[in-house]
């Protein structure tokens, strides 16, 4: 670890110089990130996408490597949630795994300028070397503010880089900065008031040696309404005694002495600012009153948001189904070259029922995945989310939840890890442990081939009504939305009581959605998804077809060959759990390779119903819908009625079968206690939902 | 933005809850009610004594420029944050400022959340009077 500011070496030419990017949430610190180092992070406009620290590398202008941090936004380094603790942990050298950084890049929206220098002034209290770039340019001049950059930099003490990192503006300027000698920075707010002040100097008494973030930091444990929380973190422990004495000491002699320091500081940037920024005084009524009228409003609001998740299933099935059958057609034209060239046997089994009738049949959902992305990207990228958040926050504050808690719900639905992750932006630990908990009922991309797959069984196989297919999916969605709420009220008013935090959010600015950024992460996550065909998927498939090949019973038909291979053995041992369900065995051996992944299900069941005639016994290639149509109990009837895909279905919705969701709720509640108790409880509520619904539909004779 | 003059806060004019000040008005902040934990991050955000504000609407969310920056909020909180009337504004009668439907942005919402509105308005003063009701008679 490094000496303070004032101490410290010289970052060695064969050691990366360490950049630390700060700033605000929402202010364009992961594009800034991208743009430098040439990765792609996931950038969105709304406040708090980045909620682990990132690191990149880029070289700045003599040649020498740098490398670049990215951390989660924060108002202040004063940390009240998870995410912010660790930008607060990174500055202060508090962090095993990082270093002290041998600069800071203060990223600030120039829209917002005076709110952002009250953390670039706290940034310049470490006295760390910082360079300040004014992101956002272009909407600071088409919003006909003025800022003297020169002087503003002048008054700061530092280097201040205009930039619009969008369009990549600006970064020769910035890596111009960072490749020149950058002195350590100095205070810009030093006034206290005087018993703040004097607190401070007796507290800093307790200091082995001279710091030069000494002050900055006795100032933030001093201020923190959790002063126990906030020394572990920054390993100053032996400050409390003092720190409690002082605190209390101030409560008596000035009742609100934390307002007042915020409130000094603040008038102190205003004063810096004076003269250097002039607010255009035109406050016109703009687009984004009227639009946030609407899109927040208690009727028309709600109206808004289903008529946009409608239209996006719509376009799932609508614009998804052409590529889709594009691909089945190549896989069938790929299985049927190989069945031709190859002689029949084990390998061109494995190939045609194991490889394509797995991974194949997973692929095949590849489009309809990516345009669920695309309209996710839309609504991320537009400045819609953090409205969506407002119209939310009536039920999320019913049942207990912070409206804020509707961001992880939300980006569960992409997949339920990132969700799960993006719950450390709050600050309460209970709302924090709940919104985990239910996370996972949000439906994620997983689910999407499952839902699919079942609707198209559910239609008979056959293309049903785009609006129908939409229809049904998005009142899946509801029911993991509304199953999510439900949970959470129960959690709020049983094992984790407390008030739900009032909602207050920074609005971005609407903005046209950038196609590029769009098709980035599209891309990114078409990688992830084929990767995880190529990899995972296929080697399930292989497995599986293993276990459905043998033991080899000479003789007999692919029905018989399967009910007594080792797949068919331990279905049928599981069968009179699921049968109550409706379920038969295939299905039983499905669930149970979903549990590793929700996709699975559809890849198992192209592998058990692989060179499955239809119907009419022809042995034509079928769709895997089709197959399943086919299949039938020992009795005659069909296994795939319309109530046995509807319980699928809800089986689905409600249950969690991820092995990687059970790992990240583990590693992000640090118990496996918890992510064992999330796993019980849905898949025994999915269960009992099912057995309900099943039960009840063969009793009024579904 | 200029500096806010220094007056004790004694002699400012009454203080009132945002949700109930006018869309459009300029504002500043008197005080944040609720615990420290809660208030602190607030204040950061630009929202302590003295600071300037624009309301900009409000309904479902009180949305509000403060230190340059659009900020929701709910409801809830609105009716946390004492504000007064800044200089050289006017305060239209009655503590409770209807939103003028003609020329706020308010009114550029639909007649359904007028009413609402109105409704909101209506109970909040009878609940107010009840409170106060309440208080006389002890």
């Amino acid at each position: 670890m490094k000496l303070a500011p004032g101490t410290r070496e010289p970052a060695r030419l064969a050691e990366p110089m360490s950049i630390a990017l700060v700033g605000n949430p929402n202010s364009g610190k992961s594009t800034i990130f991208n743009a430098l180092t040439g990765l792609r992070q996931k950038v969105a406009n709304y406040p708090g996408v980045t909620i682990e620290k990132k690191i990149g590398y880029f070289f700045d202008l003599h040649g020498r490597k740098c490398q670049l941090i990215d951390l989660p936004g924060t108002y202040s380094l004063l940390p009240s949630a998870p995410d912010e603790e660790i930008t607060c942990e990174v500055l202060f050298g508090a962090r095993p795994d990082t270093p002290v950084p041998d600069a800071v890049i203060c990223v600030i929206d120039a829209t917002h300028l005076e709110r952002s220098l009250y953390l670039v002034a706290q940034v310049l209290d470490l006295g760390l070397p910082t360079i300040v770039a004014l992101n956002m340019m272009d909407l600071f001049e088409e919003g006909g503010d003025c800022l003297d950059v020169a002087a503003l930099s002048a008054r700061l003490g530092c280097p201040v880089i205009p930039c619009q990192a969008s369009r990549r503006r600006g970064l020769i300027e910035l890596r111009t900065a960072l490749s020149r000698q950058i002195s350590p920075s100095r205070s810009i707010c030093r006034r206290l008031p005087e018993a703040v002040e004097e607190s401070l100097s007796r507290i800093a008494l307790d200091f082995p040696e001279e710091k030069a973030e000494r002050r900055a930091l006795c100032a933030l444990v001093l201020g923190a309404p959790d002063p126990q929380r906030l020394a572990e973190l920054l390993a100053v422990t032996h400050l409390l005694p003092s720190l409690r004495e002082e605190q209390q000491r101030l409560e008596r002699d000035l009742p609100d002495w934390r307002q007042q320091t915020i409130a000094t500081r603040q008038r102190e940037i205003r004063a810096l600012t004076a003269g250097v920024f002039q607010k255009s005084p035109v406050m016109a009524k703009s687009i984004a009153d009227w639009l946030d009228r609407w899109v927040t409003h208690p009727f028309w609001g709600w109206l808004i948001f289903l008529g946009i998740m409608g239209t996006m299933f719509l376009a799932v099935f609508q614009m998804g189904a052409g590529p889709k059958d594009a691909i089945n057609g190549l896989f069938v034209a790929l299985s049927a070259k190989i069945e031709k060239v190859l002689p029949a046997g084990d390998l061109r089994d494995l190939l045609t029922n194991g490889v394509i009738g797995g991974a194949g049949n997973v692929i095949v959902f590849l489009p309809q995945i990516l345009i669920l992305f695309f309209f996710l990207g839309l609504l991320e990228e537009s400045g819609y989310m953090a409205r969506a958040v407002f119209l939310m926050d009536k039920v999320m504050s019913r049942v207990g939840l912070p409206g804020r808690a509707f961001i992880p719900l939300l980006a569960s639905h992409a997949c339920a890890i990132p969700g799960i992750l993006s719950a450390r932006t709050l600050s309460d630990p209970r709302d924090r442990m709940v919104t985990i908990l239910v996370a996972p009922f949000a439906s994620c991309s997983a689910r999407l081939p499952v839902y699919v797959l079942m609707i198209a069984a559910f239609f008979g196989g056959r293309r049903g009504a785009g609006v129908a297919e939409a229809g049904i999916v998005m009142v899946l969605y509801l029911l993991g939305l509304a199953a999510a709420f439900g949970f959470a009220w129960l959690f709020k008013n049983s094992l984790f009581r407390s008030r739900p935090a009032p909602l207050v959010l920074e609005l971005p600015p609407y903005r046209r959605p950038s196609l590029r950024t769009i098709a980035a992460q599209m891309l990114s996550r078409a990688g992830s998804f084929l990767r995880r065909a190529g990899t995972a998927i296929v080697a399930i498939s292989v497995i599986l077809w293993w276990l459905t090949a043998y033991p080899k019973s000479s003789g007999r038909d692919r029905s018989a060959q399967l009910a007594g291979s080792f797949a068919g053995q331990i279905g049928h041992c599981i069968e009179p759990a699921i049968r109550p369900l409706g379920f038969n065995w295939k299905i039983g051996i499905g669930l149970i390779s979903a549990q590793a992944a929700r996709e699975n299900f559809v890849s198992t069941m192209g592998v058990l119903y692989a060179g499955q005639s239809d119907g009419e016994g022809k042995a034509r290639p079928v769709t895997l819908s089709q197959a399943l149509l086919a299949d039938r109990w020992p009795d005659g009837r069909p296994v795939f009625t319309q109530l046995v895909c509807v319980t699928i279905l809800l089986f689905f919705v409600f249950s969690l079968q991820c092995v990687s969701t059970v790992v990240a709720v583990r590693r992000e509640t640090g118990s496996w206690r918890w992510a064992f108790f999330q796993f019980g409880y849905m898949t025994l509520f999915a269960y009992a939902v099912c057995l309900t619904v099943y039960q009840a539909g063969r009793a009024i004779g579904l | 933005m200029s500096l806010p003059a220094e007056q004790p806060l004694e002699v400012v004019p009454q203080a009132f809850p945002l949700s109930e000040a006018s869309v459009g008005a300029q504002l500043w902040i008197h005080s944040v009610a609720g615990s420290p934990c809660e208030s602190y991050r607030l204040h950061e955000m630009g929202f302590c004594q003295r600071a300037e504000l624009v309301k900009l609407s409000h309904g479902a969310m009180t949305v509000c420029l403060v230190c340059g920056a659009r900020v929701g909020l709910s409801a809830a909180l609105a009716q946390r944050i004492l504000v007064t009337v800044a200089p050289g504004e006017s305060r239209k009668e009655g503590g409770s400022s209807e939103v003028d439907l003609c020329h706020s942005s308010a009114g550029e919402g639909t007649f359904f959340c007028w009413i609402l509105d109105r409704f909101r308005r209506k109970k909040g003063r009878r609940s107010r009077r009840i409170g106060d009701e309440a208080r006389t008679r002890d």
